[in-house]
C-alpha cells in the first residue's frame, strides 16, 4: 500500500520539482545570498514534500511554493544574526573572487540606487514589489502568496510605488527620462 | 514619474532576470538518489540526526584534547580538595560547519580556523550548561533580545568601510597590524585603542569596539542594516567564515594575538543590554578557551 501511495507521489513530485525549482530558486536568489537561496530553496521542496497533499495542481502550484519560500526566507533572517559567507559577499560586491554565476550582480549605479530603495520599503511593501516586477504576478495571484486580500494588495502597491517614486526622484533629475514627471494621485 | 515607469526602472534591478539561467547551480539534495533515502515511504520527511562530523583532524585534533584535558585537570586539581569526583574526561568535537548557528550542548568543541586539515591551528573551549549554539567560528549564546558570542578566526580580509562601497583587503601580517587597521574601520567607536597585551599563552593586542548605527533603522532585525550596501554592516572574513555585525551597540572586544607566525583574532561580543546570566556565560567560555599553534 505505502509504496502505491508513494508511486502516486514521486511522479507529482518531479513533475513540481521540474517545473517549478528554477523559478523557486529564482525567488529566493533575489532576496538573498546564493548560497543561502540554495538552502532556502530545498527547504521549500522539503515542506513541499511533506504537505504534498496540500499542494494545489498547476498553475498554482508556483504560488503555493512562492509562500512557503517567503516563510523559509523569512525563518533564515530571524537566526541570531545575518552572516553570510565572505567570498559571497566580495563576489556580490564585485571585488577579487571568482565570477560565481549565482552571484547577484547589480548592472550598473541606477539599478543599485532602484535596489537600495526597494530594500528601505517596508517588508511586506518591499515584497509586493519585488512580487510585482520581479515574479511578474498578477495582482491577483500576489495576494494569494501574500494571504492577503485583493484590494490590500493594490493599496500596498500604490503606496509602495509611491514611495519609491520619492526615493528615486533626485536620481530621476539627474538622469531625466524621456517621459514626463507624473504627479500622483490619492494613496494612503 | 507613474508607477509603470518606476516598475519597469524595479524590474530591470532583477538580480535574476532568467530563472531558467540559473538551473546548474545548487544542486540540490532532492536531485540525489542518495538524500531521497531520507524520505520516508510514509510520505513524511524522514528527520535524519546529522552524521558526526568526521574526525578530520586526526592525531592534531588530539593535541588540543591533550590541551583541554590538562586544563580542565589543573581547574579540579585546585579547586576540588576532596579529590573524589572523577576528573572527567573531555574530547572537543569540532564546531559545526555552518553559517547559522545550531544547538550544541555541553562538552569541549575545536575551532578549526584555517580550514585545513594538516594543521590543528585553531582554539578549543569548553561549554558547561545548555543553550549555547555552535558555527563555524565558535558559539554563540541568546540573552534578552540578542546574544553574547566567542568567535576565534585568522583574518584574510578587512572591509575598509563596514557599511558603503565597501572593499575587502589584506588584514594585516601581524596582530598589531590587524588590531590597528581593525580599530580604524569607519563606523566603529573606538572604546580602547590597540594596546599591547599577552592572553592565552600569546602577546598581542588588546581592543574595544563599539558598532555604530551607520544605516541602521530603528526595529529592524539583528543584522539588518538596510541603510548599508547588501544590508550588512561588514566585520571581518577568514578562511571558514563571514562576520557580519548585528546591531548598534554591539560590543566587541577582540584580542590579535601572534601564534606563531599567524595572527589569530578572538572576538568576544556582547550588547548594551546583556543580562548578568549572559555575561557570565561568555566569560566561562572565553576562560575556557584554549588556543593551538
Amino acid at each position: 500500500m505505502r509504496k502505491t501511495r508513494n508511486a502516486d507521489r514521486d511522479p507529482r513530485f518531479e513533475e513540481m520539482w521540474d517545473k517549478c525549482r528554477p523559478l523557486v530558486l529564482a525567488y529566493c536568489m533575489r532576496r538573498t545570498s546564493a548560497h543561502d537561496a540554495e538552502d532556502a530553496c530545498s527547504e521549500t521542496f522539503l515542506v513541499a514534500w511533506r504537505r504534498l497533499d496540500d499542494v494545489p495542481d498547476q498553475p498554482r502550484t508556483i504560488l503555493y511554493l512562492y509562500g512557503i519560500a517567503g516563510k523559509v526566507l523569512s525563518n533564515q533572517k530571524r537566526s541570531v544574526h545575518r552572516r553570510t559567507r565572505l567570498d559571497e559577499r566580495l563576489s556580490r560586491l564585485g571585488v577579487t573572487q571568482p565570477i560565481d554565476p549565482g552571484v547577484l550582480v547589480v548592472q550598473n549605479t541606477e539599478d543599485e540606487v532602484v535596489m537600495s530603495a526597494v530594500r528601505r520599503l517596508q517588508p511586506k511593501d518591499r515584497e509586493i514589489i519585488m512580487l510585482d516586477a520581479w515574479e511578474e504576478l498578477s495582482r491577483h495571484d500576489i495576494a494569494e502568496v501574500m494571504g492577503m486580500t485583493r484590494s490590500a494588495v493594490d493599496q500596498r502597491i500604490h503606496r509602495a510605488y509611491k514611495r519609491l517614486a520619492r526615493s528615486l526622484e533626485p536620481m530621476i533629475e539627474i538622469h531625466p527620462t524621456n517621459s514626463p514627471p507624473v504627479a500622483e494621485q490619492g494613496g494612503t | 514619474m507613474t508607477h509603470e515607469q518606476i516598475r519597469q526602472m524595479v524590474r530591470k534591478a532583477n538580480p535574476v532576470p532568467d530563472p531558467y539561467a540559473y538551473q546548474s547551480l545548487a544542486t540540490s539534495v532532492l536531485t540525489e538518489e542518495q538524500e531521497r533515502m531520507h524520505m520516508q515511504t510514509d510520505g513524511r520527511v524522514e528527520v535524519v540526526p546529522e552524521p558526526p562530523t568526521k574526525s578530520r583532524r586526526g592525531v592534531l585534533l588530539g593535541l588540543a584534547t591533550a590541551g583541554v584535558v590538562l586544563l580542565v585537570g589543573l581547574v579540579f586539581l585546585l579547586g576540588n580538595d576532596t579529590a573524589e569526583q572523577a576528573t572527567p574526561i573531555v574530547t572537543p568535537k569540532p564546531v559545526p560547519e555552518t553559517d547559522t548557528p545550531v544547538r550544541i550542548g555541553p562538552g569541549a568543541y575545536f575551532i578549526d580556523v584555517d580550514g585545513v586539515e594538516s594543521t590543528s591551528l585553531g582554539g578549543t573551549f569548553v561549554i558547561e550548561g545548555q543553550g549555547w549554539n555552535g558555527v563555524t567560528a565558535g558559539a554563540t549564546y541568546p540573552d534578552a533580545d540578542s546574544y553574547v558570542s566567542l568567535l576565534v578566526a585568522s583574518l584574510d580580509a578587512l572591509p575598509d568601510h563596514t557599511c558603503h562601497d565597501t572593499q575587502f583587503g589584506p588584514p594585516g601580517a601581524t596582530a598589531q597590524a590587524q588590531a590597528e587597521r581593525f580599530a580604524a574601520i569607519p563606523e566603529y567607536i573606538v572604546h580602547q585603542a590597540p594596546e599591547p597585551v599577552t592572553a592565552y599563552g600569546y602577546s598581542g593586542y588588546h581592543v574595544l569596539l563599539e558598532v555604530g548605527d551607520e544605516g541602521w533603522v530603528p526595529g529592524s532585525d539583528l543584522g539588518e542594516f538596510t541603510g548599508c550596501d547588501a544590508g550588512n554592516f561588514h566585520g571581518w572574513g577568514s578562511p571558514t567564515f563571514g562576520r557580519a555585525m548585528a546591531a548598534p551597540g554591539q560590543k566587541l572586544e577582540l584580542w590579535f594575538l601572534d601564534v606563531g607566525t599567524t595572527p589569530i583574532m578572538v572576538e568576544a561580543s556582547w550588547f548594551q543590554d546583556t543580562t548578568d546570566l549572559g555575561m557570565d556565560q561568555l566569560e566561562a567560555v572565553r576562560e575556557s578557551l584554549v588556543i593551538t599553534p
